[in-house]
């Protein structure tokens, strides 16, 4: 479900396409990503997004393993 | 029952000191070898330092035919991968460039980081106990190894190491890369790419030879001397001070110095206004000291190559990219000076497509002439390239380099030279 967000913008490479923006539909400000390529969404409050800049990329790598769309977490 | 006959090419009959046969030039055969003996074992240029200058950057290249990845890290360091998925062979990367911490395979989802190491794959329950992701990360160059910022790899686990087997082409990169106030030149405008149907020799040889420059691109030098108080006679004509020069292991060089002193620095004038051109001596004289800084600027940038594949010319890195025998891509990358003055850049980067653009003044010379040269090897009677010029008069100088007058073939011979050696090992 994409958000009525109040600035979208698209990030795109070669191996994904997302929309990303801020959406303000809750009671506080969220980022909604968008992933294109499936139509899911999920909305990330500040607290988790300051935990995000705190990973370094090689702790990202688990969610990157597509092992992980088939273990239901993702559908 | 039928019996083989050899097909084993005799280099030392293809290639003589002073003449050298067609076949190089259009035998699939030939470029076969060439891809085992040169491209798969020397070291090869791939990018530079400043095209990934952020973690996450990568760029696309090849190796010979060979398509590898140039990736940074999340700690900076770079690595050098072949771009091909460790499950059926796809490539992983598609764009010449981008920024991902991660490659998937678009084939079948086989995911690396961006170290080359496999992070996964879709329905793991298909592969059995003892399969080991460790077992499965993307391939890497044999060697990598970095000069002044300039990205070699090597296919051979041995062999000379990048310092040695640069060698008195160290001090030209180095004579390039000081002209920059911070002592680092960057690669990022972009990059102009012209393709030609001709083999990849020509554009080496070509960018080293100095007779061809005042016949072939006359039109070009009647231009770019409009107006202005340049004879290009006495830089590219038979009364020059400039020299040929064959730096040995097959790279060669345009020595330029003699008519760059008289001229303070440059052949052509610069077109930067004095200030800006105040502002970069003083930058230089800041890094250098004044002295230094003003011997640097007097020399001026070199121009040469270093065998294989790069050859530094004006303000830019030229990249040959083999395609097959008788076809060949060369990308011509401006280089800005790192602390120079942005007016002088933007002339830098002007300068490359002005003269080396599709319809630029100089380069669309160069490519017809090589595509005549390969149609012209259709004709097989006397297959002989003749190079003999200025054998007579060239002379060894004391670094143990050969050096003749600037429009002699001793640039040629010097490559032929390296050439045979490396061909018949």
């Amino acid at each position: 479900m994409r958000s009525s967000s109040d600035a979208i913008f698209q990030l795109t490479s070669e191996f994904a396409a997302v929309e990303v923006g801020r959406d303000v539909r809750g009671k506080g400000p969220r980022l909604m990503i968008h992933d294109m390529q499936s139509g899911r969404c999920i909305f990330l409050d500040p607290l988790e997004l300051a935990a995000l800049a705190w990973m370094r990329h090689e702790d990202l790598l688990p969610f990157l393993d597509p092992a992980r769309r088939e273990n239901g977490r993702h559908q | 029952m039928t019996t083989m006959l050899s097909t084993q090419t005799d280099y030392d009959d293809l290639v003589r000191d002073d003449r050298v046969s067609g076949r190089v030039y259009y035998d699939p055969a030939v470029f076969e070898e060439e891809l085992e003996k040169i491209w798969y074992r020397d070291w090869i240029y791939v990018a530079h330092e400043s095209e990934i200058p952020e973690p996450g950057d990568y760029v696309t290249r090849r190796i010979g035919l060979q398509p590898v990845i140039v990736s940074r890290d999340e700690d900076r360091a770079i690595h050098l991968l072949l771009n091909r998925c460790r499950h059926r062979g796809n490539t992983v990367c598609q764009s010449e460039r981008g920024n991902a911490h991660a490659f998937r395979c678009a084939y079948h989802g086989w995911t690396y980081n961006n170290r080359g190491g496999l992070v996964g794959v879709p329905y793991a329950a298909g592969y059995d106990g003892s399969f080991s992701r460790e077992e499965y990360p993307l391939a890497r160059v044999a060697r990598m190894a970095t000069y002044r910022g300039l990205v070699f790899g090597s296919m051979s686990a041995s062999g000379p190491s990048l310092e040695e087997r640069l060698g008195k082409a160290a001090k030209l990169i180095d004579q390039f890369v000081d002209l920059s106030p911070e002592g680092e030149v960057v690669l990022r405008s972009g990059v102009l790419k012209h393709s030609f149907k001709g083999n990849w020799k020509m554009a080496l040889e070509n960018s080293v030879d100095g007779y061809h420059p005042n016949i072939l691109h006359h039109a070009a030098m009647m231009l770019i001397t409009k107006g202005r108080k340049v004879d290009m006679e006495s830089v590219f004509g038979e009364h020059t001070d400039a020299l040929a020069r064959d730096l040995g292991s097959g790279s060669a060089q345009l020595d330029l110095t003699p008519v760059n002193r008289e001229r303070g620095g440059r052949v052509v004038p610069h077109g930067w206004s004095a200030e800006a051109w105040q502002q970069y001596q003083d930058a230089m004289g800041r890094r250098y000291g004044a002295g230094r800084a003003s011997e640097i600027i007097q020399i001026g940038g070199p121009h040469f190559c270093i065998f294989p594949n790069i050859i530094f010319i004006l303000n830019q890195f030229r990249i040959i990219q083999p395609v097959s025998v008788d076809e060949t891509i060369v990308y011509y990358y401006p280089t800005m000076l790192k602390g120079a003055p942005t007016e002088m850049n933007q002339r830098r980067l002007a300068e490359t497509y002005l003269i080396h653009g599709p319809a630029g003044r100089v380069a669309p010379d160069d490519f017809e002439a090589y595509e005549r040269n390969q149609e012209g090897f259709r004709a097989r009677t006397n297959e002989w390239l003749v190079l003999r010029r200025g054998l007579h008069r060239e002379r060894r100088e004391r670094a143990g380099t050969i050096a003749g007058h600037e429009t002699d073939e001793t640039t040629q011979r010097g490559i032929w030279r390296h050439y045979r050696e490396v061909m018949r090992s």
